[in-house]
């Protein structure tokens, strides 16, 4: 008892000296507090917008673009001063990690430009509005297949405008050097065809094709549509189904056998981003470079800097030249209280000449038929850009943008298993049972 | 004789190494920082261009809005680490010199709140800061830094006092000095490394930080140095690299001068604060 007694007086005293100890030297915490009041004042007021502001997240970055964005607000604002854009750039990165978390917690801007695939989770969550009745005036303007690509369960959730085809780049040059044709064919030019003149156009100092092929999974899903890929199955019904079969197989087995067996695609390229394998072909190292419509911008860089002679070819071909559509779109926050102000917004920027230039500043395919006469009369004299806009009518229904977790199993499950199969580290069993259980495994 | 030679060729060996490792990324950086678009994407890689290319620097200044955002990164990354330095000098004494059970607890809760991954915080705190209505604000950034940052300089204060023998504090006691005399004239002053290198740490590391600012801010006027850093680059590995490197060069200069000014003491007393406990 005794002890006992002694113990807690023991412990009283502690408490006792501690409380002395922290009121002696408080000064600091009170310090701090004030600082943090001080700066929670003072700033405060800043979060104040105009009540009527639009605000429109863009992760367009090319500075062509951009300036062509910031020029239609500008237009915009002055037209409409009582409903006044504001832009919010972002970044391709991280721009579903940002939204991801705005839309949970109801901040998310009224306006956001992404691309048909990433918004569809989104959708899928009814955090974006349907545009369908909003946008009708434009519906006869943009492809089918763009529509429907950008729409959940019948509903438009993302007006698409822009898109692009992966195309093969040739060096005019080379190709006139070694005295090899380059091909025109309107129709295309069939895989076969393209295999062949990249191992003719391989020498012992070059080779005949370079193709950034560190992240394969998008370029190989898009033109698996040149097979007629399916991929997925069933995805109007509930959850699909994936099914891996010849025509999911064809372009990562001819592109494969293209490094393997022909040798003329330049090894270098199985560890090159996209935008790094400019480098070679633009270094006369290889004659040909198969790359997004996007590379255009920087070739015209090229051509006009050091004299760069560059062209594109007929677009590829299997059974067909269609490429799964993924176009970049423009949605409405589902929360956004100024959704028809947003709209007409919306629909400003795809008038012809806002949009041509905003396709062109990124080497990219204007989806309004408006703004593709206005780029195509841009630019009638370069025959890689004419082309280009020629490939325009080949967009297909890709059957994995209807899927709102194919980004998910994209980015843990198909990247991973085509880049170890296109390294040689696994068979083709081996990738087709991994495709499978990923997607099966998938949560 | 020969034994001494080779042991100082190895050293100057290792140095010259370590000097390659570590200013190697820095100088291929200085050298985009001046290279003309059409040479980035040149095949043979060269360090420096044979024409220095400037205007990287103009478009990275004119177009990006980054000197806004170099001045919020440096206002938050200041106001985080002189309210981190407030509030951690007091408990750091506290638990350095008590050795109870609830130092004991809170020093251990300190450890595991190290061991969560920030992306498991992201959620509750972004719920957190729309309740307290701080979201989009300079404010509510600083505050999650400020949470964020505190149980590190805490412990890392917490082995700084812990170097400083108890018998100083006596001695001044007994010479009639004052608690408070004691902690100003005699703690703060032998403490002074020790609030240097959590200054240096947590200062770095809210200059750096990206994500809390990415998904709380989203003001472009109030934007920090990373976001816009980010916003050079475009998907697919593509970006405006020469403009990156000029602007990424720019953004590394408060970090270098922080640590070319505080080199000295935080090489001389980083491991001091480090091994008690």
């Amino acid at each position: 008892m005794t002890g006992n007694k002694q113990h807690e007086t023991g412990k009283v005293k502690t408490m006792k000296k501690l409380l002395q100890v922290l009121g002696k030297i408080r000064t600091p915490f009170v310090a701090a507090a004030s600082v943090l009041a001080l700066v929670l004042g003072v700033t405060a007021p800043l979060q104040a917008k105009a009540a009527n502001e639009i605000t429109f997240v863009s992760p367009a970055w090319i500075p062509g673009t951009v300036t062509a964005i910031k020029d239609a607000i500008t237009a915009w604002n002055k037209a409409n001063p009582n409903t006044p854009v504001k832009l919010i750039p972002g970044d391709w990165d991280s721009l579903g990690d940002q939204l991801t978390t705005q839309f949970a917690s109801k901040t998310a801007p009224d306006v956001i430009m992404f691309d048909s695939i990433s918004i569809r989770d989104y959708a899928k969550r009814g955090y974006l509005a349907d545009l369908t009745s909003l946008m009708r005036p434009l519906q006869s303007q943009i492809p089918v297949g763009e529509w429907k690509a950008s729409s959940y369960n019948g509903r438009l959730v993302g007006v698409p405008f822009l898109d692009q085809t992966y195309v093969v780049f040739a060096n005019v040059d080379m190709f006139k050097k070694a005295g090899v044709a380059i091909p025109t064919n309107p129709g295309g030019i069939t895989w076969d065809e393209f295999a062949a003149l990249a191992k003719k156009m391989t020498t012992p100092t070059s080779y005949g094709l370079t193709y950034g092929l560190l992240k394969p999974a998008s370029s190989f899903m898009i033109m698996s549509s040149n097979f007629g890929a399916q991929w997925f199955r069933g995805y109007t019904t509930g959850r699909a189904s994936l099914r891996v079969t010849q025509s999911e197989l064809e372009v990562p087995l001819r592109v494969y056998d293209m490094v393997y067996k022909d040798k003329s695609i330049d090894p270098a390229s199985l560890t090159i981003s996209a935008g790094a394998s400019l480098a070679p072909f633009l270094a006369g190292k290889t004659s040909m470079l198969l790359m997004g419509s996007y590379a255009a911008s920087d070739l015209d860089v090229a051509a006009k800097e050091k004299g760069f002679n560059w062209t594109v070819l007929p677009l590829l071909k299997g059974t067909s030249q269609g490429q799964g559509a993924n176009p970049q779109t423009f949605s409405i926050n589902a929360l956004s209280t100024k959704k028809k102000d947003a709209a007409r917004f919306i629909q400003f920027l795809m008038q012809g000449k806002y949009l041509s230039k905003i396709a062109l500043g990124d080497g990219l395919v204007p989806l309004t038929s408006d703004a593709l006469k206005a780029g195509i009369e841009a630019k009638k004299d370069s025959p890689g850009w004419s082309q280009i806009f020629a490939d325009g009518g080949n967009f297909t229904l890709a059957p994995f943008a209807f899927v709102p977790e194919f980004a998910q199993w994209k980015s843990t499950v198909l990247q991973p298993s085509l880049q170890q199969f296109i390294q040689n580290k696994i068979t083709k069993e081996e990738l087709v049972k991994r495709l499978e259980d990923g997607w099966k495994n998938l949560r | 004789m020969i034994k001494t030679v080779i042991s100082k060729i190895s050293i100057g060996a290792l140095v010259a190494f370590f000097f390659l490792f570590l200013g190697g990324p820095f100088v291929w950086l200085l050298g985009m920082s001046v290279k003309p678009p059409i040479d980035i994407l040149s095949y043979e890689p060269r360090i420096f261009p044979k024409k220095f290319y400037f205007q990287n620097y103009s478009d990275a200044l004119e177009k990006s809005g980054i000197i806004q955002a170099f001045f919020n990164s440096f206002v938050i990354a200041t106001i985080s680490t002189l309210i981190i330095l407030m509030l951690a000098v007091t408990p750091s004494y506290f638990f350095a010199r008590n050795k109870g059970i609830l130092t004991k607890s809170v020093s251990i809760w300190i450890l595991v709140s190290q061991i969560f991954p920030l992306s498991l915080l992201v959620i509750p705190i972004f719920l957190t800061m729309q309740r307290l209505n701080l979201i989009n604000t300079r404010p509510g950034l600083i505050l999650i830094y400020i949470i964020i940052n505190l149980p590190f300089a805490l412990w890392l204060l917490r082995g700084f006092v812990l170097s400083i023998p108890s018998e100083l504090e006596e001695a001044a006691q007994i010479d009639g000095a004052t608690f408070t005399q004691v902690i100003r004239k005699v703690i703060f002053p032998l403490l002074a490394p020790g609030l240097i290198v959590v200054a240096s740490f947590t200062f770095i590391n809210v200059w750096n930080e990206f994500f809390f600012a990415l998904v709380i801010l989203s003001d472009p006027e109030k934007s920090t140095l990373p976001l816009k850093l980010a916003q050079f680059l475009g998907a697919e590995g593509r970006g405006l690299f020469g403009a990156l490197a000029a602007a990424t060069t720019m953004a590394i200069i408060p970090s270098l001068a922080l640590f070319a000014l505080i080199q000295k003491r935080f090489s001389d007393n980083f491991l001091a604060g480090a091994v008690k406990g």
